[in-house]
């Protein structure tokens, strides 16, 4: 115990004044009463009540003097030798990974036990003796600086709370080592964690290193991979991959609830024996508007499941753009049913005449079906040319081409089983024998040409693809040829089309909590419910989720929401076992491991509270009798 | 007592009231009681054999016929009450509660009130009064008087009652003088706060002695009560004898007083009862016509 204003104690003094004002006090009211019969009797009936009665007088005396001695105490300002935070710039390190809101064998979580213990440390902060913060998370953070002023530093630590985020407590420590290698006098790191090892500190630094653990090993049953991806033999169609992992000496088990935008659509149990994992496949599930889909762990009551945040798990099922295509044909029975029934397109259908060049760029693919072409040069966005080729001359007619060379890299060929279908007239682009010189002078303008499908030299199908293109030409029409009845039509047609919208790849849609997610300028985000987000910087606005769950980006120029899922996504926050219980490091580390909440007040004040309970105990024992 | 102690027309109310004795006592004089001593008057009381010098007109003639033997006839003689107050006058009885100003009723001047009308009653009603202060010992009476012309003799003594000083009330020691300095029993009102551990021993001495008393016990309401004017750490000085107790009047010690209190009381009531003594309690604060009135009406002392 040192005293850190030991002149306080002088109030001591006072002690003698309160003796001589407390004997003339106590000098008795004089009573004239008729008679003393029944107070003598009343009196002996009371003897012992008397016997501490006369104490009870002397008893307010030393009641008196204790006070005194409380308050010049607290004048004192006194302070246990393990506490005192005498000449040392200290900086708390406190833990806010998810890892820390599990709970512990008490009720409560790691976090409110870090959070009190750096209370201790941060009521204590004064001239010289200046304290700081720093939350480890995805990115340490500096949440105040080191100040001397505890009415600073408790409000930052009220406002601090235990995020959903992964991290890494070495970029902590050493944004701590950098911010006190400018400091004079002593220097100190307190991490508040769980008492896993910790990098060390550079030892010419002079930085004394405490590890301090809020935190016991503990069992926890734990999503740890959830996605969902479109199934390749149907992209509408998504498949769901969940893992479950125990980390636990037990066995977890329950259930698993799937649900989508809110509707439950799958339930499965599932039962863990320790350090087991588990996979599961949902297959087929079906496109959404939102594409939410939540995983909800639902241990059993038996099951020891220490961190509730990794019970739950966002995905967002991937829905592709359907393809804007614009048929332009007199008739074609065949195209129109086979893009009618593609839930992939979204098809409009125009004759010839009502067709104008600039109407291209409302579709991500025009198909011109045995209709003459705008000239390259004003050709407008991607285009399917059937018996129709801008970039080639109509040079006569193929009777009975036989398809003799397919390119089955080509990704019109993709999964096609070539028919070899029966095309009874083509359309001649080459005179063969030797180079085209045309393709020669197409390749000269930037074109990539290739001919999936030929007739010997002839193109039968023929791509073509510079920057912001993409003409795919058949040489024949599909009315003169039994392509249309064969099964790889449709699965052509598709490929064809895919190729020439060229989908942009879809965004990525979930995140690692704390990652940093660049928008377009312009988008903003609407946090889940409960959830609150810094503004975001409308020309460079930047997303930084510290918290999980499906969070909405509204796009700008119109374009319709898309949904981010943010999870933890990461085993070391979910393994509650490698916490170490205690502590490590320091010549003499503050006794806050299991720091009772009353120590986060300085000891004067808990002084000043006794003084004046006291008070109004000698109040009520002493002084209420005489007004009673 | 410096105000009048009564006006003219509480002196008529009581004009019509009558004394009530439960017993019949010798008399001098014919007054308005009846007496053991046979006499005179219409009310047949016994028999008793003739004896020479006997009033031959007393004799009843039908036994004669009957029996052969002569028999005089005896019959009750109406005489007057000796009515004694016993008016306790120590310094008990001038005690007033803290804070209440000194012209406020005392215990003592609510006694002479009352004796004076109890006085005034018997007076009219032809009995003997008299009247006794006392203390540690038994005071200089009245001497009795008789007839309503003697009532102001009656105010004049009162009045000049004597302050006895810082003695103790000794009940029992007052009440043996009073058996021996009075040769005629009757009804005996005590007026006292009976603040004496012996005062139902001296009751019970005056029921031995063939008195009948009656105790009016004249209290103040701070003495039931104490909790309003003691309060905290007090040094009681007691009036009678100045004896100092120091004591903290805290609730439970209050508590302890009210117990000692009513177990004082209760063994009073008890003991009085077992006497067939009448003890009617009153304080100062009751109002004394209604005391008269009605109390005494109540208890069948009065009619």
């Amino acid at each position: 115990m040192i005293f850190l204003n030991p002149i306080g104690l002088s109030l001591l003094g006072l002690a003698p004044l309160i003796v001589l004002l407390y004997l003339r006090r106590i000098r008795r009211r004089e009573l004239p009463a008729s008679t003393l019969l029944f107070w003598q009797r009343a009196l002996g009936e009371q003897r012992r009540t008397a016997f501490f009665g006369r104490l009870r007088q002397w008893l307010s005396l030393v009641l008196h003097l204790v006070i005194l001695l409380l308050l010049a105490l607290a004048l004192a300002r006194p302070e246990f030798t393990g506490l005192s935070l005498t000449g040392d710039s200290t900086l708390i390190v406190l833990d806010t990974r998810a890892r820390m809101q599990a709970t512990e064998a008490d009720g409560a979580t790691r976090f409110e036990k870090a959070r009190t213990a750096a209370k201790v440390i941060a009521a204590r902060a004064r001239d010289g003796a200046g304290v700081g913060i720093i939350a480890i998370g995805r990115r340490p953070q500096v949440v105040a600086g080191l100040s001397g002023d505890p009415g600073s530093l408790l409000p930052a630590l009220d406002a601090l709370a235990a995020t959903d985020t992964g991290g890494d407590v070495a970029e902590a420590l050493a944004l701590a080592e950098q911010l006190l290698l400018s400091r004079p006098g002593g220097r100190r790191i307190v991490v508040l964690s769980d008492g896993q090892e910790l990098p060390a500190v550079a030892q010419e630094s002079g930085i004394r290193l405490e590890n301090v653990s809020l935190a016991t090993p503990r069992d926890n049953v734990a999503i740890t991979r959830f996605a969902a991806r479109p199934e390749l033999v149907s992209p509408q169609t998504a498949a769901l991959l969940l893992e479950i992992a125990y980390f636990g000496e037990g066995e977890a088990e329950g259930n698993v609830e799937i649900t989508l935008d809110g509707r439950l659509i799958d339930v499965r149990p599932f039962k863990l024996g320790p350090g087991e994992r588990k996979a599961d496949l949902f297959p087929s599930l079906p496109g959404s508007e939102r594409g939410e889909l939540t995983a909800r762990l639902v241990p059993s009551p038996q099951t020891t499941d220490a961190l509730a945040l990794d019970n739950t798990a966002y995905a967002i099922l991937p829905t592709p753009k359907p393809i804007r295509v614009l048929l332009v044909t007199e008739e074609n029975w065949f195209l129109e049913k086979l893009l009618a029934a593609d839930r992939s397109l979204r098809f409009e259908l125009l004759t010839p005449d009502a067709f104008q060049p600039e109407m291209a760029r409302a579709f991500d693919v025009v198909i011109y079906d045995r209709v003459a072409p705008p000239p390259i040069g004003s050709l407008e966005g991607n285009a399917l040319l059937i018996a129709a080729n801008p970039l080639l001359e109509n040079r006569g007619e193929l009777t009975s081409p036989p398809v003799t060379d397919t390119l089955p890299e080509s990704p019109l060929l993709r999964l096609v089983e070539w028919p070899q279908p029966t095309v009874f007239t083509a359309i001649r682009w080459m005179d063969g024998g030797g180079e085209e010189p045309r393709l020669a002078q197409l390749r000269e303008e930037g074109w990539k040409v290739t001919m999936p499908i030929r007739s010997f030299e002839h193109p039968l199908v023929l791509t073509a693809e510079r920057t912001g293109q993409r003409l795919v030409a058949f040489a024949f029409d599909f009315s003169k040829s039994d392509l249309p009845l064969r099964v790889a039509f449709p699965l052509l047609i598709s490929n064809t089309l895919g190729w020439l919208a060229a989908p942009e790849p879809l965004p990525p849609a979930t995140f690692a909590a704390g990652s940093t997610i660049t928008l377009r300028p312009g988008e903003g985000v609407t946090p889940p419910e409960g959830v609150s987000l810094p503004p975001l910087n409308p020309s460079r606005p930047v997303l930084q989720p510290v918290r999980n769950g499906f969070y909405r980006v509204d796009e700008a120029e119109g374009r319709s929401p898309r949904w981010l899922a943010v999870n933890t996504w990461d085993e070391a926050e979910a393994n509650l076992r490698l916490a170490r219980p205690g502590g490590s490091g320091g010549d003499a580390p503050l006794p806050i491991a299991g720091a009772a909440s009353f120590l986060v007040q300085p000891l004067w004040r808990w002084l000043v509270l006794a003084a004046f309970v006291l008070l109004l105990f000698e109040w009520w024992f002493f002084h209420r009798r005489r007004t009673e | 007592m410096e105000a009048p102690l009564f006006d003219s027309t509480f002196l008529t109310k009581l004009e019509a009231l009558h004394l009530l004795s439960r017993k019949i006592f010798r008399g001098q004089q014919h007054a308005e009681r009846r007496s053991r001593q046979t006499g005179s008057s219409l009310e047949f009381a016994d028999y008793r054999n003739y004896t020479s010098g006997d009033d031959l007109r007393n004799v009843d003639w039908n036994i004669y016929g009957r029996l052969n033997r002569l028999f005089v006839k005896l019959f009750e003689a109406e005489e007057d009450l000796h009515v004694s107050f016993l008016i306790d006058c120590s310094a008990s009885m001038r005690w007033l509660p803290e804070g209440v100003k000194p012209g406020a009723l005392t215990k003592f001047n609510h006694a002479r009130r009352i004796a004076a009308a109890l006085s005034y009653i018997a007076l009219a009603n032809l009995d003997r009064v008299n009247l006794f202060p006392f203390a540690s010992s038994l005071g200089d009476d009245l001497g009795f008087v008789r007839g309503k012309g003697q009532f102001h003799a009656v105010l004049d003594f009162l009045k000049r009652l004597p302050e006895r000083g810082n003695e103790p009330t000794d009940l029992l020691a007052s009440f043996k003088t009073f058996a021996h300095r009075l040769k005629r029993r009757g009804l005996v009102f005590v007026l006292s706060d009976f603040f004496d551990p012996q005062a139902a021993d001296a009751l019970a001495f005056l029921r031995q002695q063939q008195f009948e008393p009656a105790a009016l016990q004249i209290l103040d309401a701070a003495e039931c009560d104490p909790s309003d004017d003691f309060r905290g750490d007090l040094q009681l000085i007691d009036s009678e004898s100045g004896t100092r107790l120091d004591l903290t009047a805290d609730p439970a010690l209050i508590a302890a007083y009210r117990r000692e209190w009513n177990r004082f009381m209760t063994a009073l009531e008890d003991r009085c009862r077992a006497q067939a003594i009448g003890l009617i309690p009153t304080t100062t604060a009751a109002p004394f016509e209604d005391l008269v009135l009605k109390i005494l009406r109540d208890r069948r002392l009065v009619k």
